[in-house]
């Protein structure tokens, strides 16, 4: 039987037409006038690409560097196997199609599925076997990095009323956290936990607040984010994703990465909203326990929930920046069913401070501030 | 068009399910491997598409192995890595002398690196062209990486100063160099545009950018994909390409959806997308003399592609 082929020499763009034959030891290459051109002993043949399904088959011979012949018919690969059973090198035989990517398919989504479900899980544990020490000092280098950029401020009296506050409140709960509670000037509504007990409160949310309650709201929901650790399993949650795309998806291109990655905020948003309510569930805990009036949370959300940026704009690029990097740290999204889930739980009667103490925090920024 | 010869063209041929089962495998060594079977994974992949990709009916072939990838990969990795070091010790000296000048040498890094992409990306094309074949001839990238480093970081200074209005006359120093540098055999690659020409079509894009947000630039894109093709040739062979810029915009858009909502997992399918799109709209008129093409005898790279890869910026 004769195929059809076609033979580049591998020395010039040319290639001339062949009728292939297979012989008992060797293919057989003849021309267009049926004599016998050249013989390629089955020892030493390659089709090296022949794994693809529906090509032309190319063949290559050891003895014959750079030329190749090109054979369009299927069938001579099937009939050349017959006699050359190492033609397709050591590749495999391929399986169907289907049953073999519906296989590696589910083994494949089975692994990152895993991943993605096991690492929030893993990171609790492992955020838990990280003492306490390394958290204050990755806390400390955190905080010099981006939030000293901001003056402190240090009016003694507010300070010492925070102070007061912070101690209420831990006193309501065991936990091995040492809080440092700081007011920064910063028109941004807003407060976050670092690692390590760190807590910085910007003066913009001091001055939004309209009762000492809603600062201590935001206190003990802060305190609590630091008493389940969320900073630190955050960091080693995001790391984790982080690693995982990179194993997984590295290497193809930056844009199959890119892809991934915006994915994986999405992924990451979610969690740090689990990680929310959990610390309003345990804030407005340690506010009964406190006997501090819990609806000052709930206040201070009901006002904000339509303005959730409560960013104030007009200041400058850098603040911006900064603000953008500090809201990634830590996102505080107010809604309607967040609220709903707090107002229940609220006990709690008391005041959180004296009129002459919440006089002193609301004006802890008036003295000069330090300057770091 | 009258010329339009249906049989003398580019196709791809590749299917995307079978390059999907490619990936998946490759994703699944990743993660076995920690990621070092990348390499290995993207000369697999790229042996398929080379394979799967056909001019005038005959396929093209990729003779890379993964382990130059991973050697070249190693070699870039001391050498950025020697770098990063180098810089790091170098702040912490100069910062107990003047904290000013730790900004010099941030600056110098930064330069030193940027440098290094132009020449990661030439070195890129060098390697990938020398283990590409077409009907048993190889391509070949002469020049320098460093020669093209250095235009790369000049026109991309002038850019910056120019507000970016630069930026088709640096397209064009940079293709200038790496076309006319790129041979298949004997035969070198001409391409005779000029960046005065392409920058007539840059203008109104560059003034629409912000009203249209950034979509006008896809119209440049195309315009610039259009302009390259027809002035460039091997031998008697003319290129050709009837992209539009909505076309552009349109494949781009498409590919980053499918990308963003499967977390990637549709890469596959993204490249057999782009690379149907690019060869159905590029056509040739004229043949080739291929008796007269011979093999390319050079010295061919030994390791592969390092830098871009460290950099994370290689394709496929």
């Amino acid at each position: 039987m004769l195929f059809s082929s076609f033979l580049t020499d591998g020395h010039t763009a040319e290639r001339r037409a062949f009728q292939v034959a297979l012989g008992t030891r060797e293919l057989r290459l003849f021309d267009e006038h049926g004599l016998l051109i050249d013989e390629w002993s089955y020892i030493g043949l390659q089709a090296p690409d022949a794994l693809y399904s529906g090509l032309p088959i190319r063949i290559t011979h050891y003895e014959r560097k750079g030329a190749c012949l090109t054979v369009g018919d299927q069938r001579f690969l099937a009939l050349l196997e017959r006699v050359v059973p190492h033609v397709r090198g050591n590749k495999q035989q391929r399986h169907s199609t289907t049953a073999w990517l519906l296989g590696w398919g589910m083994a494949v989504m089975a692994t990152v599925c895993g991943l993605f479900w096991g690492i929030p899980r893993l990171t609790d544990p492992l955020a838990h076997v990280v003492p306490m020490k390394w958290e204050v000092v990755l806390g400390q280098h955190i905080n010099e990095t981006f939030v000293q950029k901001t003056p402190m401020c240090r009016g003694e009296a507010g300070q010492a009323a925070l102070q007061l506050l912070t101690d209420r409140l831990v006193a309501t709960t065991p936990t091995a956290v040492p809080f440092t509670v700081r007011v920064h000037q910063s028109p941004v509504v807003n407060a976050f936990a670092l690692p390590g007990g760190h807590i910085v409160v910007f003066q913009g949310l001091v001055t939004a607040a309209q009762s000492p309650e809603e600062v201590a709201g935001v206190l003990a929901h802060e305190m609590a984010h630091q008493i389940q650790r969320h900073p630190m399993r955050g960091l080693i949650h995001a790391m984790g994703l982080r690693v995982i795309s990179g194993v997984v998806l590295g290497g193809f291109s930056a844009a199959a990465a890119s892809g991934a990655h915006l994915g994986e905020v999405l992924f990451t948003l979610s969690y740090s909203r689990e990680n929310e309510t959990e610390a309003d569930q345990i804030g407005i805990k340690m506010l009964n326990k406190a006997n501090i009036r819990g609806d000052g949370l709930v206040e201070f959300f009901t006002r904000y929930q339509d303005d959730s940026a409560t960013i104030s704009s007009g200041h400058g690029a850098k603040d911006l920046m900064q603000e953008r990097l500090l809201s990634f740290l830590s996102t505080h999204p107010p809604g309607k069913e967040r609220i709903a889930s707090i107002r229940p739980l609220v006990q709690g009667k008391g005041d959180a401070l004296t009129a002459k103490q919440w006089k002193a925090l609301r004006t802890i920024c008036d003295e000069d501030p330090v300057k770091n | 068009m009258l010329l339009y010869n249906p049989v003398r063209r580019f196709r791809c041929h590749a299917d995307s399910r079978e390059l999907f089962g490619l990936f998946l495998t490759t994703v699944l060594y990743n993660i076995l491997t920690l990621g070092a079977y990348r390499f290995w994974g993207k000369t697999l992949t790229r042996q398929y598409l080379w394979s799967h990709a056909s001019f005038d009916e005959e396929r093209f072939e990729y003779t890379g192995q993964g382990k130059e990838l991973f050697l070249g990969f190693l070699r870039a990795l001391t050498v950025t890595g020697g770098l990063i070091t180098f810089s790091q010790l170098a702040s912490r000296a100069v910062v107990s002398i003047d904290p000013q000048l730790e900004f010099l040498v941030r600056i110098t890094f930064t330069y030193v690196m940027y440098i290094l992409i132009g020449v990661g990306t030439y070195s890129a094309r060098q390697y990938l062209l020398s283990r590409t074949r077409w009907r048993g001839i190889r391509f070949a990238q002469s020049g320098t990486a460093a020669a093209y480093a250095k235009t790369w970081v000049s026109t991309q200074g002038i850019n910056v100063l120019t507000l970016g209005l630069y930026t088709p006359f640096m397209r064009h120093h940079l293709l200038n160099y790496t076309l006319n540098n790129t041979w298949f055999g004997s035969e070198r690659v001409v391409y005779d545009g000029k960046g005065k020409e392409l920058f007539a079509y840059f203008f109104k894009p560059y003034l629409l950018l912000i009203p249209t947000l950034g979509m006008s630039w896809f119209w440049y894109r195309a315009a610039e994909y259009r302009y390259i093709a027809e002035h460039t040739q091997l031998q008697e062979v003319h290129f050709r390409s009837t992209i539009s810029g909505r076309e552009l915009l349109r494949l781009t858009i498409e590919n980053w959806l499918l990308l963003i909502f499967t977390l990637g997992l549709a890469y596959p399918l993204v490249v057999v997308r782009r690379a149907h799109t690019l060869s159905t709209y590029l056509h040739t008129d004229g043949d080739f003399e291929y008796a007269l093409i011979l093999q390319n005898y050079q010295d061919v790279p030994v390791t592969g592609e390092g830098l871009i890869g460290v950099f994370g910026m290689g394709s496929v």
